[in-house]
């Protein structure tokens, strides 16, 4: 065995006798290939210990392609493909099929089509590809940089609350401390006869899973009629949104008062509820939360 | 002027006229008789009512072809006397042109029924005034698509559309006379099944005989004698009366009154196209199944819309012009899941729709629009017992205070699920049934 030492390494090859990167000094158990060359640019180093004999035991076939590190182990069997980078720890990929089960390394990277399994472990740092898909059991997202919201889905309601008693019950309820979910977004109208039905389909629009009208109680609007109008309003907007196929739960009107905040803490949190059993809203875009 | 004493079978100079009368009337004038659809009576009203002065002015189709016509407002006599002739293959709507900046003063035109329900529900939009407005209702059991009806001529019936000298729907078929007298009938039914004979919205239209108009007028019920040659005319309001008294004393126009047996079929007739058209309806808006289907459903048929807004302005009820909010708030730069445009028109043609079909004729992208419109209008006229266009009901959307679900107007103390008690002693209920020949929803009495 042994390759003939080539004479032009001596132009490529500034080492000089310092260097360990001596002409012959691999190749001579190098199955790399004959003439195989090491360049300076090499990602091989000069420690580099020549695949030959990988740690994991298989022959490293050394495609062009790969880059061995220092602490490089083997990658003959490595189902990753191109420009896969392993690094310490990393556990031979050999039936690797970036798939459940994958005890993934500190600087593992993840390719399109990644499924992580209820077993999967993140480690700080990982890079998720956006097609991951996490379960809502999913254990692991305390530094994941994957999708922002990793987390479970919780309702995002939208409230309209009229200024003289919905948003003063509002008030009430937060006075007094009566404990609700955090799904409602509230928006503050003078009447509850302000919402126009535009606003209750761009609320969807944009990602409510539901919303809320709320205002006074019948006879006691402050414009006088105005709740009415709302009534008429809703019933229109309940049967159109039904037909399109929205839950009926996903739009209601409520009457609450300026003193009853605790009714408005149980509106909210039944509310919640509901819209949490449902799911998702059909109308939320895609990537919303 | 011949004054009608010493011609025809009836004259009916001097004769009282009243709301409610059911007549056969015809035009005086030989060459309208001939011309004009069974008798001319309409253009002879019509001209009349022009030459008169009663209107100012008339809103009819002027003729290019056997196949094409142009709406044209006209102050001449002779202009409304050419335009005789019923014509099947024009689906346009006339109401849509009745806008202030196209006429003024008072105008006369003759109305399919959604033509007629179009100009009620204009007027309760302030777009045209009603007492200025006299509409000569004729029934209708279909129009058809003038490309539809060339394809027809030439792959079912095998004529020449130039050798075509008018055509008729008689009993369910749908007939072309040519110029050389011959009759050539297909029943419209095979037309339909391989998908040619009339628009789509026409086959589930709820009404074919005009009542909400000044007159109702057609040929359903015009037997023996006067088959072919006169039109059945029921007088349904005062204004109508006043259309058809004045073509008697001008001359123009002779009536009798109508037998038994032709009201008995003209009701027959109307009730066999009424069921026609309920078993299409029970078709195209079949239920949506599956629970999670329904905006699936409405995501897909409007998948290819290019948001040209042709809809909203070939819509006759649409009368919110340049301002309105399905524009307004819509943008084809928005990445929702359905627009903003579909989601508003969805709601406010829930009470306004009239299945005329003027919004699928225009669509470049071709979506069924009437029939996705008419699935939201559905439920409401079931749960507000309101037919758009019909009556001069204000719509249920514009009210200012939740009904009685039984759609009387009686007062009532308490919470809005109580009805009025059985105060209007269902006569709401009689009315409902009478009209629209089915139960009305809910409700006390």
């Amino acid at each position: 065995m042994g390759v003939e030492k080539n004479e032009s390494y001596d132009e490529y090859y500034p080492y000089g006798v310092s260097g360990a990167c001596e002409a012959g000094a691999y190749e001579v158990s190098d199955t790399c290939g004959k003439n195989s060359p090491h360049w300076p640019n090499d990602a091989y180093g000069i420690s580099d210990t020549c695949e030959v004999i990988d740690a994991c035991g298989i022959t490293d076939t050394c495609e062009g392609r790969d880059m061995h590190g220092t602490c490089n182990v083997c990658e003959v069997s490595d189902a990753c493909g191109s420009g896969a980078s392993h690094v310490a720890g990393d556990a031979c990929e050999v039936s690797d099929a970036r798939g459940t089960g994958d005890a993934c390394g500190t600087c593992d990277l993840h390719v399109a089509g990644d499924v992580h399994g209820s077993g999967d472990v993140h480690g700080s740092g990982d890079a998720c590809e956006v097609s991951d898909v996490h379960g809502t059991v999913d254990a692991f997202e305390t530094v994941d940089t994957c999708d922002t919201w990793d987390t479970a889905w919780e309702p995002k309601i939208v409230m309209f609350c009229c200024n003289w008693c919905s948003y003063a019950g509002a008030d009430g309820a937060g006075i007094g401390r009566f404990q609700q979910p955090a799904s409602m977004r509230i928006i503050r109208v003078m009447c509850s006869s302000r919402v126009d039905p535009v606003h209750v389909f761009n609320a969807f629009l944009e990602g409510a899973d539901a919303v809320l009208i709320t205002g006074c109680h019948l006879g006691d609007c402050h414009y006088i009629n105005g709740n009415e109008k709302t009534l008429v309003k809703f019933r229109f907007m309940r049967s159109m949104l039904k037909e399109l196929g929205l839950e009926e739960e996903r739009l209601q009107l409520n009457w609450i008062s300026a003193s009853e905040g605790e009714k408005f803490a149980k509106v909210v949190t039944e509310v919640t509820e509901q819209i949490r059993k449902l799911g998702p809203s059909p109308l939320k875009p895609k990537g919303v939360a | 002027m011949r004054t009608g004493t010493e011609k025809g079978t009836g004259a009916r100079k001097g004769i009282e006229i009243k709301v409610g009368d059911k007549l056969i009337g015809y035009a005086v004038s030989e060459d309208l008789r001939k011309r004009g659809a069974s008798g001319g009576l309409v253009t002879a009203l019509l001209a009349a009512a022009l030459e008169k002065g009663l209107v100012d002015r008339v809103l009819t189709l002027k003729k290019l072809n056997e196949f094409e016509a142009v709406p044209v407002f006209t102050s001449s006599v002779e202009e409304v006397m050419e335009s005789a002739g019923s014509m099947h293959s024009v689906p346009v709507n006339l109401a849509r042109y009745l806008k202030p900046e196209f006429f003024s003063g008072k105008i006369a035109l003759p109305a399919k029924p959604c033509d007629a329900r179009a100009l009620v529900e204009r007027a309760k939009r302030n777009a045209v005034s009603g007492e200025a407005s006299y509409v000569i209702g004729l029934n209708c059991g279909g129009t058809l698509h003038p490309e539809t009806t060339r394809k027809m001529l030439e792959t079912v019936y095998r004529l020449n559309p130039e050798e075509i000298a008018r055509e008729e729907i008689v009993r369910g078929k749908l007939v072309f006379f040519t110029k050389d007298g011959e009759e050539h009938a297909v029943p419209m039914d095979d037309l339909e099944a391989e998908g040619l004979g009339r628009r789509e919205p026409c086959r589930f239209c709820q009404v074919k005989i005009p009542t909400n108009a000044d007159l109702a007028c057609g040929n359903w019920g015009v037997i023996g004698e006067f088959a072919g040659r006169g039109t059945f005319v029921e007088v349904m309001t005062e204004k109508g009366a006043e259309l058809l008294r004045n073509a008697i004393d001008a001359g123009f126009a002779e009536t009798v009154p109508a037998d038994e047996k032709s009201i008995a079929v003209r009701e027959k007739v109307n009730k066999v196209m009424l069921g026609m058209s309920d078993k299409r309806k029970g078709e195209v808006l079949a239920p949506i199944e599956g629970a999670g289907e329904r905006f699936e459903y409405f995501r897909k048929a409007l998948e290819n819309c290019i948001h040209c807004g042709a809809c909203k302005e070939a819509c006759p009820v649409c009368t919110c012009g340049e301002a309105s909010k399905c524009t307004a708030y819509s943008s084809l730069a928005d990445s929702y899941k359905m627009s903003l445009f579909h989601m508003v028109r969805f709601l406010h043609l829930s009470d306004s729709c009239i299945g005329c079909g003027q919004c699928e004729d225009v669509c470049p992208a071709e979506i069924p629009l009437t029939s996705l419109y008419q699935r939201f209008a559905a439920p409401v006229k079931h749960e507000y017992g309101y037919m758009p266009g019909m009556s001069d009901r204000t719509p249920p959307y514009f009210a200012l205070k939740l009904e009685n679900e039984c759609g009387c107007q009686h007062g009532h103390d308490e919470g809005y699920e109580e009805g009025c008690g059985g105060e209007c002693e269902g006569a709401y209920r009689e009315e409902y049934k009478a009209r629209y020949r089915e139960e009305p929803e809910g409700g006390c009495c």
